[in-house]
């Protein structure tokens, strides 16, 4: 909240209130002259600390933080709950010393101005639009060490505030009642409607239990049915397509096997949550899982894939990424029908070791010509220039497997292994 | 080896206002001065209020208001 000077009578304190409440000021200030005179001039007293507290609209800071240590320490509870207790104490002060006005009125009005604060400080921002078209005012935004996600506790915390104040005004308005004698005729009255609640809720008590249980029964039972329809609606579009296509492709047992290895990956990643990355980032996990599913598809070969961790695409995880990519096409393009490749990377913070295997018939890595720049430049030289490595393990007959690793970081590469 | 010795204004402050608050209930205690129980409720809430505000400006890690 803050002070409209531009349309404020005196300090702007009830023309900023207005604004925030969407309530005429004009309303407002005649209700606070009638409750400054009943208050015998408490309110003014309210005015004053009003107008110390709140900085301008026009962007000036509150007057006491101008002068004050406390504009340092803003938000910290321990400062609130001394300048609380400070006020109490010179309330007390000032009845001990005569300078008062009414038990009645100050201690009721003190407690309802604690619970109003309360409620006040947890209910949403009003953005009230002004009449004559211009835009509203909003609110300077502080830079605050304070800022940071809220947490459920501090929600939970919320709750108990707001309800906390709401029990203050409500006690607050009791004592000012039971105070001026108002209390004695309605005790009666209170009483009854008690007593009648109480009977009445005896009475509807297991009805109201059994109508409880019966619609958590149901909203089990619906949740239920909407989960089975969903998964039915699932199996509909994905594996029953897929069934009826492999049908179809009968004839051609590498094209069956592609479309079952895709309705696998498909079930798999739709059981583990259905999305590949957390936030929709690339990342190296969800990057090379992408190029075997499309070189499993180019080339008809199954790819086995497995990833531990995760982390972003730097310049290191695409240097890891591209050596990757250019290993599974060799494997694909030369193992022919020698069974899956099978391709395992794990990631951590301190770096990436990703392997590549197939049991094609395998090559001698001495004998490849100069020319040939495929695993030369596109594997180990591009991992070398990334400040890793690359080992080709091969040999005639026995397969073939692409040891790629590489540090996260320069102080990762330095440590001793 | 000598160690050093480092000061914690807040508990030093904190110490001030409870030995003031000490001295006081001592004179009262000796008759030097009546405090009625409405200028006891004033000196300890002004006490606790007081530590409360020094340990906030003063101190460092506290708990933060959510907001």
């Amino acid at each position: 909240m803050t002070r409209d000077t531009r349309n404020g009578w005196v300090a702007g304190v009830l023309a900023g209130l207005g604004d925030r409440v969407g309530v005429d000021p004009l309303v407002l200030r005649i209700a606070f002259v009638i409750a400054a005179i009943a208050t015998g001039g408490l309110l003014l007293l309210a005015y004053l600390v009003a107008w110390a507290a709140l900085p301008a609209a026009e962007g000036d800071s509150a007057p006491v933080a101008r002068f004050s240590p406390l504009a340092r320490v803003r938000g910290d509870w321990r400062v609130a709950v001394g300048a609380g207790l400070l006020t109490l104490s010179a309330l007390l002060a000032f009845r001990q010393l005569g300078i008062w006005w009414s038990d009645a009125i100050a201690w009721p009005l003190a407690l309802a101005a604690f619970g109003v604060a309360l409620l006040w400080v947890r209910s949403p921002r009003r953005a009230a639009l002004p009449a004559d078209g211009q835009a509203p005012h909003v609110e300077p935004p502080r830079p605050s060490p304070e800022a940071r996600p809220r947490r459920a506790g501090s929600k939970l915390a919320e709750e108990y505030s707001g309800a906390f104040g709401v029990l203050l005004v409500v006690g607050a308005a009791l004592l000012f009642l039971s105070s001026n004698h108002v209390l004695g005729g309605v005790r009666d009255a209170a009483l009854t409607a008690v007593v009648v609640i109480v009977a009445l809720g005896l009475i509807l008590a297991p009805f109201l239990w059994r109508f409880g249980r019966n619609l958590a029964a149901e909203r089990a039972k619906r949740i239920r049915s909407e989960e089975r329809a969903e998964v039915a609606a699932h199996l509909h579009d994905s594996v029953l397509q897929t069934l009826t296509l492999m049908q179809k492709r009968a004839d051609d047992p590498r094209e069956v096997a592609s479309l079952a290895r895709r309705q696998e990956r498909e079930l798999r990643d739709w059981l583990a949550g259905g999305g590949r990355s957390d936030n929709g980032e690339r990342s190296l996990a969800s990057e090379l899982r992408s190029a075997a599913e499309a070189i499993e598809d180019d080339h008809r070969v199954a790819i086995e894939s497995i990833v531990v961790g995760d982390c972003g695409l730097d310049t290191r995880a695409d240097a890891v990424l591209g050596a990757a990519r250019e290993a599974l096409l060799n494997a694909a393009r030369h193992s022919g029908d020698s069974g899956p490749i099978r391709v395992y990377a794990e990631i951590d913070d301190a770096g990436i070791a990703l392997f590549v295997r197939d049991r094609g018939s395998g090559f001698d890595p001495g004998t490849v010509p100069s020319d040939r720049r495929g695993v030369r430049e596109s594997i180990v030289g591009r991992m070398e220039r990334a400040g890793g490595r690359a080992d080709i393990r091969s040999s005639p007959g026995g397969g073939t497997e692409v040891a790629i690793e590489i540090a996260r970081s320069d102080a990762a590469t330095r440590e001793p292994t | 080896m000598r160690r050093e010795v480092k000061l914690d204004p807040v508990s030093l402050a904190s110490g001030v206002v409870i030995a003031a608050l000490g001295a006081l209930l001592l004179v009262d205690s000796a008759g030097g001065l009546h405090l009625s129980l409405g200028w006891m409720a004033v000196v300890l809430t002004a006490a606790v209020g007081a530590i409360f505000m020094l340990s906030g400006l003063l101190g460092g890690s506290g708990g933060k208001n959510p907001e």
